[in-house]
């Protein structure tokens, strides 16, 4: 579903990705570790296509498509999901409206035609039920006076509407306590099919214990140094990055 | 030296003022001397007017204007009229077109031409006409007494709740010459009564119109009265409105002004709450694109204890327009348990374009709750990246987030039957941007 061959890319002059190499597969969940600084945001905006960072060399296709020749807006419409770390408020502009247009862009986009109001009204309670989402933040405004746990799981909310074919999460997992953190991690195991994919970026082993991943990754330098199998974010968890990085050098 | 404008002004009125004060009380007539005294000592500002620094009125009033004294014929061509359910008060050029446009209820409302109304109620309009206008601190104010021929009356009396809103259409049009227009409003909603007023002001063709307009308004003790306004005037066109509104004790406003389009508006509102217990709200809304200019100068006065006012003022600029903001809420000695909020926020869409704004607080209480603030900014380009992660396109983004900027203006739309029509109008604008 996603290669990433040998991508490289800068912001303001300075090398963040140096050369990473992913392949994801459908129905796989992939874990991406590594220390701070190590480029795993920036990885996961450069796939989103966020301006900001330019792509020096590589390619990636996605669903068999030049992604880094999309358009953001194209990017999503064509599956491509980003929960952000630092979910973006946007005052005066309703959930409701705005999940109601995204929902509708993306069915245009497949040749679908836009819901009634009453389907999405009833996929808006449906999919708000998967994180335990209050139903009264879907009629404030986008992330709007949102407590980081809330923006958090509107964010999973948000990927339930939209039902991406990959979802790449950049630490869903921060700034959640307990239990916010087992409804966001438990919502994602919920969304996770085998036609579709997930990466999750973490710091942390404990969203592991929930989104049980098929491969683990370790960034280091912008580059992915190690791949390994859920054990290995146990190893890490206990060992630090030090051992690794001993390693590649 | 050349003749001043002032002179000129003067001068129209002198050799016409049989024409402009016929049919009108004598009373009323020869209180016009007066005006015409305070509009020789203070002239038109120019911009050196540190009030008037962006809106030159000497370069606006410059150049030749025709000026009217009769009805002009009410205009042909379809116009994109308020679908609002109301009691209407038409005028072309400020003036009512017919003779016999006075309305009375059974309930004892009145409402239709100031000109009739003064011939056939004199002692209830001229107790409250040019009460609370600002004829020695305004010369336009003063001009526009002066020339003053008709204009829209609304009178609600004790008791009453008008169940209809007053739609006071305002549309301007000449199809030739550049053409200088006064028009007039006076609103008087009783002790406790109930009014909802929809104010137009339009402009019917492409011709260039200098309108210098005049708005009294009045609540008496537990009136309540909402006011909303709408202005759709053309890029050639100048508009300068004085809104004067007076509330006594424990009266309530709730205001919606929405500027759309324009060539030059000028805006000086005040509100005077001189009763306690009053409360005044105030949101407003303004666009400027190309080279359109918008200057809004409010004044809250908080004169007695007790009252609570809002303001919320903001705007959106691209291309060259301007955009500017003075407001300025005053609290007197007396006015203790003041409660009021004041904010003026700006969106910058073009390098180009500009904002001034400067909120002011004056406060002579000491038992007071005042804030003001103010902001300009430019689209946010997280915003827009995030809802294009999600799918929505650029350009849909972009509107969004004006739509969302604009939101809670448009929200506080105080008259049902208008919110929507509000809405789409500020819809159809943004999308202009």
């Amino acid at each position: 579903m996603l290669e990433v061959k040998n991508l490289h890319c800068t912001v303001e002059g300075k090398e963040i990705l140096r050369g990473i190499n992913l392949s994801v597969r459908t129905g796989e969940v992939h874990a991406i570790m590594g220390p701070n600084g190590s480029g795993k945001s920036t990885f996961a905006s450069v796939l989103a296509g966020n301006q900001k960072y330019e792509v020096t060399e590589g390619e990636v296709s996605f669903d068999g498509m030049d992604l880094l020749g999309m358009s953001i807006e194209d990017r999503a419409r064509a599956g491509l999901f980003l929960g952000f770390q630092y979910p973006v408020e946007i005052p005066g502009v309703s959930m409701a409206n705005f999940m109601k247009l995204a929902v509708n862009e993306q069915r245009k986009y497949r040749g679908l035609e836009p819901l009634s109001a009453g389907d999405f009204l009833r996929l808006m309670r449906e999919k708000s039920a998967i994180v335990e989402l209050d139903s009264k933040l879907t009629s404030r405004a986008v992330n709007e006076g949102f407590s980081g746990g809330e923006k958090k799981k509107n964010e999973i909310f948000q990927m339930a509407m939209l039902d991406p074919k990959l979802a790449i999460l950049d630490e869903t997992d921060s700034g959640l306590d307990i239990d916010a953190l087992r409804i966001v991690a438990t919502g994602v195991t919920k969304l996770h099919r085998p036609d579709n994919a997930t990466v999750v970026i973490t710091h942390y082993q404990r969203l592991l214990d929930y989104i049980v991943p098929d491969y683990v990754h370790v960034l280091y330098k912008g580059r992915i140094i190690y791949t390994g199998d859920k054990s290995l974010a146990l190893k890490l968890e206990e060992q630090g990055y030090d051992w690794l990085i001993n390693q590649y050098q | 030296m050349n003749r001043s404008l002032e002179q000129g002004l003067s001068e129209l009125y002198l050799s016409n003022l049989d024409m402009i004060g016929e049919g009108l009380p004598g009373r009323l007539n020869a209180a016009r001397s007066s005006f015409l005294e305070s509009f020789n000592l203070s002239p038109l500002p120019s911009a050196r007017d540190e009030r008037y620094r962006h809106c030159d009125l000497q370069k606006l009033f410059a150049g030749e204007w025709e000026h009217y004294f009769t009805p002009s014929p009410e205009p042909g061509q379809a116009r994109n009229r308020l679908p609002i359910e109301g009691y209407w008060i038409e005028l072309y050029n400020g003036f009512c077109p017919t003779d016999d446009a006075l309305v009375v209820l059974d309930n004892g409302i009145i409402y239709g031409s100031l000109r009739v109304a003064m011939r056939e109620r004199e002692d209830l309009v001229l107790k409250y006409y040019n009460t609370v206008a600002d004829n020695d601190g305004e010369s336009v104010v003063a001009l526009n007494s002066l020339f003053m021929q008709d204009g829209a009356f609304v009178y609600v009396p004790e008791g009453v709740s008008a169940s209809l809103p007053f739609v006071l259409s305002f549309e301007y049009g000449t199809n030739d010459a550049a053409q200088m227009c006064f028009a007039r409003s006076l609103v008087v909603v009783e002790r406790g009564a109930h009014a909802d007023v929809v104010v137009s002001h339009q402009s019917t063709d492409n011709s260039r119109v200098l309108v210098d307009c005049v708005r009294e308004s009045i609540v008496a003790d537990g009136g309540n009265v909402n006011l909303s306004e709408i202005v759709r005037m053309n890029g050639s066109s100048t508009l300068i409105t004085g809104h004067y509104l007076h509330q006594k004790e424990s009266s309530r406003a709730d205001m919606l002004s929405v500027w759309l389009r324009g060539g030059t508006t000028r805006v000086n509102a005040r509100h005077d709450l001189a009763g306690r217990g009053c409360e005044s709200n105030f949101y407003g809304l303004y666009f400027g694109t190309g080279n359109e200019r918008t200057d809004i100068c409010m004044t809250v006065n908080h004169l007695q204890p007790d009252c609570t006012s809002y303001e919320s003022v903001k705007g959106i600029v691209s291309g060259e327009a301007v955009g500017a903001f003075t407001g300025r809420v005053y609290v007197a000695p007396d006015a203790q348990r003041t409660s009021a909020f004041q904010q003026n926020r700006n969106l910058q869409m073009s390098d180009t374009a500009k904002v001034y704004t400067e909120p002011q607080l004056e406060i002579y209480a000491d038992d007071v709750k005042c804030s003001h603030g103010a902001t300009v900014g430019q689209m946010d380009p997280e915003a827009i990246y995030y809802m294009r992660q999600r799918g929505i396109g650029e350009e849909e983004a972009r509107r969004l987030q004006m739509f969302g900027f604009v939101n809670d203006i448009v929200s506080h739309c105080p008259h049902d039957g208008a919110c929507d029509f509000v809405r789409e109008l500020a819809e159809a604008r943004i999308n202009e941007l």
